[in-house]
């Protein structure tokens, strides 16, 4: 595997795990995916003691790399959890979702909006899985982890490179 | 000859100039765009029910958004933890204060020196040695943010100035 991959599979890994515990996010917060990236990036120079300076693109493909991990698995336990549960956060913001759609006067577009919607929490409550909550979550999860691992992959880029120079 | 050089170099000092200097601007815009993302409640006076739901969607993403840790405005809860909100106003004020200076140079100790209050109390209030405090929260997050930041951009000016070193 190239060593690329290894440290990156690794950190997100283990930052989609993190994601499940409860009361994990209310400690880390937006921080979770800069610091794996972070520290996927110093495993990659760990693991490759030849290098002596991480280039910025390389720092940011492998924070991008490892937030994609992330949210993938994570993405993946979630619906792991909404399939056991039968129950989702969805089902909470429901009336919201439908009060939002039919303030958009669509006319006949909001209609269809909402009955997808409620097909949606109909699939989930009846079996556990709906492909668009599926896709849904992995996408805004690809996006905003993308994001923040990209950020962290450059910060953790400029401490690594600023340590060996001092 | 020796003028058409210092012409060239001329050019190549501005074209870097222009470039850091529009860097900055992007990174500050969206940076202003994202604060005020999550100071929708209490910047829009009316009930602007559905910018607040997309806004409150888009920022549980990054941030658990329990209202007791959140910083109140107006009799309105906003969208970030204040510890979150502490680090993209720091990040924001890093920006507004760095955009015609350069960066000063940055130690892996600034760093460590930033780091360390927001982990303490994170660590501190997990334990429950103290109670959270938002004041707290901010402050640290305000401190980091704007460390981060600087780290950012110069990275980021680094990457820039190198292409243009290239492309020389």
């Amino acid at each position: 595997m190239n060593k690329k991959y290894l440290p990156a599979l690794v950190c997100g890994f283990g930052a989609s795990v993190l994601t499940t515990i409860p009361g994990m996010e209310s400690i880390a917060c937006c921080l979770l995916a800069p610091i794996a990236s972070g520290i996927s990036i110093f495993l990659y120079k760990k693991s490759q003691p030849g290098i002596y300076k991480i280039g910025t693109g390389t720092g940011i493909v492998l924070g991008l790399l490892t937030a994609i991990f992330a949210a993938l698995f994570a993405s993946s336990f979630e619906i792991v959890i909404t399939y056991i549960t039968k129950t989702s956060d969805l089902a909470t913001s429901m009336p919201q979702a439908e009060q939002v759609v039919k303030d958009m006067n669509l006319g006949q577009a909001a209609e269809e909006s909402i009955k997808v919607l409620k097909q949606m929490m109909s699939d989930i409550q009846s079996k556990g899985f709906s492909f668009l909550y599926a896709l849904l979550i992995t996408l805004t999860n690809l996006i905003t982890y993308s994001i923040f691992g990209m950020i962290g992959g450059m910060v953790a880029t400029a401490i690594i490179n600023k340590r060996n120079i001092h | 000859m020796l003028l058409t050089e210092i012409k060239n170099s001329a050019n190549i000092i501005i074209e870097k100039k222009l470039s850091v200097t529009f860097l900055r601007l992007l990174l500050l815009s969206l940076l202003i765009i994202w604060t005020i993302g999550f100071l929708q409640p209490a910047l829009l006076t009316q009930n602007n029910f559905l910018s607040h739901y997309f806004l409150t969607k888009i920022y549980s993403r990054v941030c658990h958004q329990e209202s007791s840790k959140s910083i109140i405005i107006a009799n309105e809860s906003m969208l970030v933890c204040a510890r979150c909100a502490g680090i993209y106003l720091g990040a924001l004020i890093a920006g507004i204060l760095i955009l015609f200076h350069s960066i000063p140079e940055l130690k892996v100790k600034v760093f460590t020196i930033a780091v360390l209050p927001l982990l303490l109390d994170v660590c501190i209030t997990f334990l429950g040695v103290y109670r959270y405090s938002q004041t707290v929260a901010f402050l640290t997050g305000l401190v980091l943010g704007s460390i981060v930041y600087l780290f950012l951009l110069s990275e980021l000016e680094n990457l820039f100035s190198n292409k243009i070193h290239k492309k020389e």
